[in-house]
């Protein structure tokens, strides 16, 4: 998963301070590992320099917590970008579409329609697997069936999410 | 076996009561019935020796050389008697005239006094009707009215007899008059015995569709039920638990049936009373069974119900967890009609051992019966080989689907198919056997008015030796509607054979081609008979010597009446109670009265009565069985609606999976049951022999019919809705 | 689409207060393998009622093979789908006391067939799927896949414009799954024959040209905006 795009996200919500950005980033995306203050602030530096974020105001006191970032146009243009687009299967492809489901939630996108565009690649991958599979010696389809039963164990996954995404929803808000 | 296991196997859900209630609903049906016929059959015996005083049993007068009757003095230990052959208004009635002396030492039955001269005790059945008319036209002919015939004297509540005093010489003058020593206490073995098979038949032929009905009720679902039993097998039950717990279950349910049925047959025993048989309604006693008798058919029944159920569990390998499809039956072969073969030759041996052995019908009627139940089971149990033949020959040869599928359903599984049909087979087959039979009686010629025949209305009466025809001519003849009397004599001339009249007289009674006057021979017998019994073409008539009639012996006086009751009755009285003759005057009508006419009737009423019972069963049967086999297939028959099926070509198979085992084996209850029914004639009967059924024979049939497709159509909603769409929806 | 033999638009039907199809559009070409994906409760099977003439819907029209369905009484449909249309449903749709012949040749009868003509026929289906030795043994002696290939063998044999196979391979192991679906999708694509696979499996739908997927009583991707 690009943390990046995750935490530019979770900024797209509103103007936020780096120190809340990491505890949301924790609460919702850091089941399996938190995000460290230091990577914050290095990501945060690196999209101001893309221009994807701004600095709008710094609140009374010192130190880098009291400086306040938004998403600017070009930010929202590079995160939509980001989840309308399918993943090829790969081995990173739930934590990223996870982060993209929670995000579409938290951003009122339609995450099932995520979803299905996520169904639909895999669905065409698939077909282009059976088809050649068809005319392929043995071992070539066992390894093509690998490679289907793969993609099957993501659609499983995505239909789950699918299935579940008014909870999920629920859960995101809580921690939103 | 834990107690959970027996919960889960016997009893979950609605339709495992309905189930058990169907089957303690049938099996006390069946035990009502089975109890109210036994009971009739144990008691046939000893209602019979109730009236066996109404036969006399001994001694006829002697002859001496000349030819003379030698008179029998008055004696104190013994009675003289007679039957009265007597009628009225075409109801037939018993009576004995009686003789003792005033000093008798005979004991009377049920300790009455000894009628005199004059006096006469009548039934109450009896004394009823003598009280509806006057006693000129009834209650003259034996005198005085002593009181009631008790109850221990009669058959049963409607039967009429009487016992009339007579004086001692006067009887013994009658020809048919004995001399025996006391009264006969037990009546004649025959007498109860053809009512007896009678009554077995009815039994046996009730008891089939029953049995059925309760065999159709077991096995309403058939497939939860296995379902259940393999889980009840997988969680550890043997075989053996599974028989005991099955065996546990219907021991229940047909003992509460048997216990439900006893209540319900002591209900029914004052109606089942009302039926006559052998010329009387019953007494509830005649139908109820002793407590001994009672528990051994309900112990019976139960030990029957849980026997089978355990060999049919034991029997059944449930097979493993789920395999509940409905699998197909055992085939079945030719074997199937070894039962039937066996009735038959069983039934036709005895029927013809008791034709040509003398006597015989006493001990014969055991096979004759175990002929006819094997017969009746046997067309049951050869059914399903005869419905798998069939449904071969259907299935190879038709072109519709519904034909297919039916042929199908009936080839693979011959039994379920013809259980549904099998109550109206067997029904069928007990209506033709009383058909066969009652048309036999119903077919003798009907009493009419004829050209050459002696006139309906005319009175005949036999003299005897003392009779006074003049006087007796004369005692009639003021009656109201009397139109005339004639005297017959014996024929002077031995070459001359008839009665001899005044040729007026001959003219009168109707006899045709008499010569103007003088004394003519008539051919009575063929007035009375007819030419088709003589064998004569026409009554015939013959000139007779011009002896002096006034020198001639009387034997016959005819009286001509104006055809009413009061006429007839009234003239009859006056004759009975002067004549001494115990064959009281009577019309050609009162003569095929005293055919079987009431035989006739009461057959009739029992085998009808019986048809309907057993009609009505097999259309419940044959629904319920309906219903089954569809809802055993809903899922594919749905599946199939799905895919354009009409539902009119799934009735058609409906329809098709009834009517052609009815249609097969129908034909062969209906051969059966006549041919059973001669067999029984010829056997039982010198002078009955087979006729075309009557009209409501084939209303029967007819009905039958009606009922079955009732059944079917009553099953037709039934079908619709079970494959409507929401049965079997897509996943 | 150039040249479709289904045509639904505007398809809604309610049962009761629940809206099961909410207006769906739909085009199927001839001979094309179709896919319909989508979860329990998703309004899958009352589409596919009613694109099959099983349902009549309450607004909207169907036309199958230039056909217009709606038009039809119930009975008319029922005709319609005897003569026109497969199915070939989980389990459950071959009678256990016929043969495979007969369970095959039975749409022809209803139809009106001869008996030798049927029986013909069906045996050069069976054939077709690699049945012709178990012509004469009844489905409950055959394995899962081979009775499933009955079944399929008698969707086919009316030669229907349009297959509904309903979870086809729903009861069966892979191995099995993917031979029936193979054999039933070479006979299928060589008669030209169209077919709309319900299924929920995503290595079935793979077999197919295309999917559609259902959710809410919509098409998946034609949701109007702003709704979810």
């Amino acid at each position: 998963m690009d943390r990046s795009l995750a935490l530019l996200g979770l900024m797209s919500t509103g103007p936020t301070h780096g120190y809340d950005l990491k505890n949301r980033y924790d609460a919702i995306f850091g089941a399996a590992r938190a995000i460290a203050y230091g990577q914050i602030y290095s990501t945060l530096a690196r999209m101001i320099r893309d221009g994807l974020i701004e600095q709008v105001g710094q609140e009374p006191g010192a130190g880098p917590d009291r400086k306040r970032y938004a998403v600017t146009s070009a930010g929202r243009d590079h995160l939509a970008a980001w989840l309308r687009e399918a993943d090829t299967p790969s081995p990173d492809l739930q934590t990223n579409l996870f982060a993209k489901t929670v995000l579409a939630l938290l951003l009122d996108d339609d995450a099932d329609a995520l979803l299905d565009l996520q169904r639909r690649a895999h669905l065409a991958r698939m077909r282009e697997l059976t088809h050649a599979k068809a005319g392929a010696a043995l071992l070539d389809r066992l390894a093509i069936d690998y490679a289907l039963f793969q993609i099957e164990a993501d659609l499983r996954w995505i239909d789950l999410t699918s299935a579940r995404l008014t909870d999920i929803d629920e859960e995101v808000r809580h921690h939103g | 076996m834990r107690p959970a296991a027996a919960r889960l196997l016997l009893l979950n859900g609605a339709p495992a009561y309905g189930r058990l209630a169907g089957i303690v609903a049938g099996v006390a049906a069946g035990t009502a019935m089975m109890l109210v016929l036994l009971g009739a059959f144990l008691h046939l015996p000893e209602r019979e020796d109730r009236v066996a005083w109404l036969t006399p049993d001994g001694d006829y007068a002697q002859f001496d050389a000349s030819d003379q009757m030698i008179p029998r003095e008055p004696q104190s230990d013994a009675l003289l008697s007679a039957t009265l052959v007597d009628v009225f208004d075409g109801r037939t009635f018993d009576g004995l005239a009686l003789a003792v002396t005033p000093d008798t030492t005979v004991t009377m039955p049920a300790d009455i006094a000894p009628p005199a001269a004059g006096e006469y005790y009548a039934s109450p059945a009896m004394i009823e009707l003598i009280d509806s008319v006057p006693a000129s036209q009834l209650g003259d002919r034996w005198g005085t009215l002593l009181g009631p015939l008790p109850d221990e004297m009669l058959r049963g509540p409607s039967h009429r007899a009487v016992l009339a005093g007579v004086d001692w010489e006067e009887l013994d003058t009658w020809s048919s008059a004995v001399v025996q020593e006391e009264f006969r206490t037990t009546g004649p073995n025959s007498a109860s015995a053809t009512f007896r098979i009678v009554v077995a038949m009815g039994a046996i032929a009730l008891l089939v569709p029953m049995v059925l009905l309760i065999s159709i009720v077991s096995a309403l679902g058939a497939a939860e039920r296995r379902e259940r039993l393999a889980t009840v097998r997988l969680i550890g039950a043997g075989r053996r638990a599974m028989a005991i717990l099955s065996g546990l279950e219907m021991a229940v349910a047909s003992l509460a049936g048997a216990l439900v049925g006893v209540g319900i047959a002591a209900a029914v025993r004052p109606l089942a009373a009302q039926l006559s048989i052998n010329g009387s309604t019953m007494t509830v006693a005649d139908v109820t069974t002793s407590p001994a008798w009672t528990a051994v058919v309900v112990l019976g029944i139960a030990a029957l119900g849980a026997g089978t159920a355990a060999w049919r569990a034991y029997r059944d390998d449930v097979g493993a967890l789920g395999a509940t499809r409905e699998r197909a039956e055992k085939p079945v072969t030719a074997w199937r009609t070894s039962t039937l073969v066996a009735g038959i030759v069983i039934f036709a041996g005895s029927t013809a051992a008791i034709r040509w052995i003398p006597n015989s019908a006493t001990t014969w009627q055991y096979p004759l019966i175990l002929g006819f139940a094997l017969i009746a089971f046997g067309i049951v149990a050869a059914g399903p080989w005869i419905t798998r033949r069939t449904s071969l020959a259907l299935g190879a040869r038709t072109s519709s689907a519904a034909g297919v599928v039916a042929a199908g359903r009936l080839g693979r599984h011959p039994r379920a198919t013809f259980r549904a049909v099998a109550g109206l087979v067997a029904a069928v087959f007990i209506v033709s056997v009383f058909a066969g039979g009652s048309s036999a009686i119903a077919g003798e010629s009907r009493v009419v008015d004829a050209e050459g025949m002696l006139a309906t209305d005319t009175l005949v009466t036999y003299l005897g030796d003392d009779d006074d025809a003049q006087a007796l001519a004369e005692a009639v003849d003021g009656i109201e509607g009397v139109e005339g009397a004639a005297v017959g004599w014996f024929s002077p001339d031995a070459t001359v054979s008839g009665v001899v009249f005044a040729a007026d007289d001959a003219r009168a009674i109707g006899a045709i081609d008499v010569p103007p006057s003088g004394l003519v021979a008539v051919d009575l017998f063929d007035m009375m008979v007819g030419p088709e019994l003589s064998g004569t073409d026409r009554p015939g008539v013959a000139e007779a010597s011009d002896a002096d009639p006034t020198a001639l012996e009387p034997s016959h006086l005819l009286v001509l009446t104006d055809g009413s009751r009061e006429a007839i009755e009234t003239a009859r009285t006056a004759i009975v109670a002067e004549a001494s003759s115990s064959l009281a005057p009577s019309t050609r009508v009162d003569m095929e009265v005293r055919g079987a006419a009431d035989v006739n009737n009461e057959l009739s009423v029992m085998a009808y009565l019986g048809m309907g019972i057993a009609i009505a069963i097999s259309a419940l049967a044959l629904s319920v069985a309906s219903v089954a086999a569809m809802l055993e297939r809903r899922r594919t028959f749905g599946l199939l609606r799905l895919g354009g099926m009409p539902v009119r070509q799934l009735r058609q198979t409906i329809a098709t999976e009834a009517a052609v085992p009815l249609a097969v084996t129908l034909l062969l209850s209906a051969v059966l049951g006549f041919a059973v029914a001669g067999a029984v004639l010829e056997s039982l009967s010198d002078d009955l022999s087979l006729q075309w059924p009557d009209p409501r024979y084939w209303l029967a049939l007819a009905t039958s019919l009606a009922v079955a497709a009732l059944g079917i159509v009553g099953t037709f909603s039934a079908v619709r809705r079970s494959t409507e769409l929401e049965s079997t929806r897509f996943e | 689409m150039a040249d479709p033999i289904i045509t639904a638009s505007g398809l809604t039907k309610s049962f009761g207060a629940t809206a099961a199809l909410r207006g769906i559009d739909l085009e199927v070409a001839r001979g094309e393998v179709v896919a319909v994906m989508g979860p329990s409760g998703s309004g899958k099977s009352t589409l596919i009622h009613c694109l099959a003439g099983v349902l009549a819907p309450d607004t909207g029209s169907v036309a199958v093979d230039g056909t217009e369905l709606t038009a039809l009484s119930a009975d008319a449909r029922a005709r319609f789908r005897l003569e026109r249309i497969g199915f070939v449903f989980q389990f459950g749709q071959l009678l256990p006391d016929l043969t495979a012949v007969e369970n095959v040749a039975l749409p022809l009868l209803m139809a009106g067939a001869r008996r030798r003509d049927a029986n013909e026929r069906s045996l050069q289906w069976l054939d077709r799927l690699d049945l012709a030795d178990q012509a004469g043994k009844s489905p409950g002696d055959m394995s899962g896949g081979q009775a499933q290939r009955v079944a399929i063998a008698r969707a086919l044999a009316p030669q229907p414009s349009v297959v509904f196979a309903d979870e086809p391979t729903g009861s069966l192991d892979s191995v099995a799954a993917e031979n029936v679906l193979t054999a039933m999708l070479d006979v299928v694509r060589e008669s030209g024959t169209t077919v709309v696979l319900i299924t929920h499996d995503a290595r079935t739908a793979a077999h197919a040209d295309r999917e559609v997927i259902v959710r809410d009583g919509l098409l998946s991707g034609t949701a109007p905006v702003g709704a979810r």
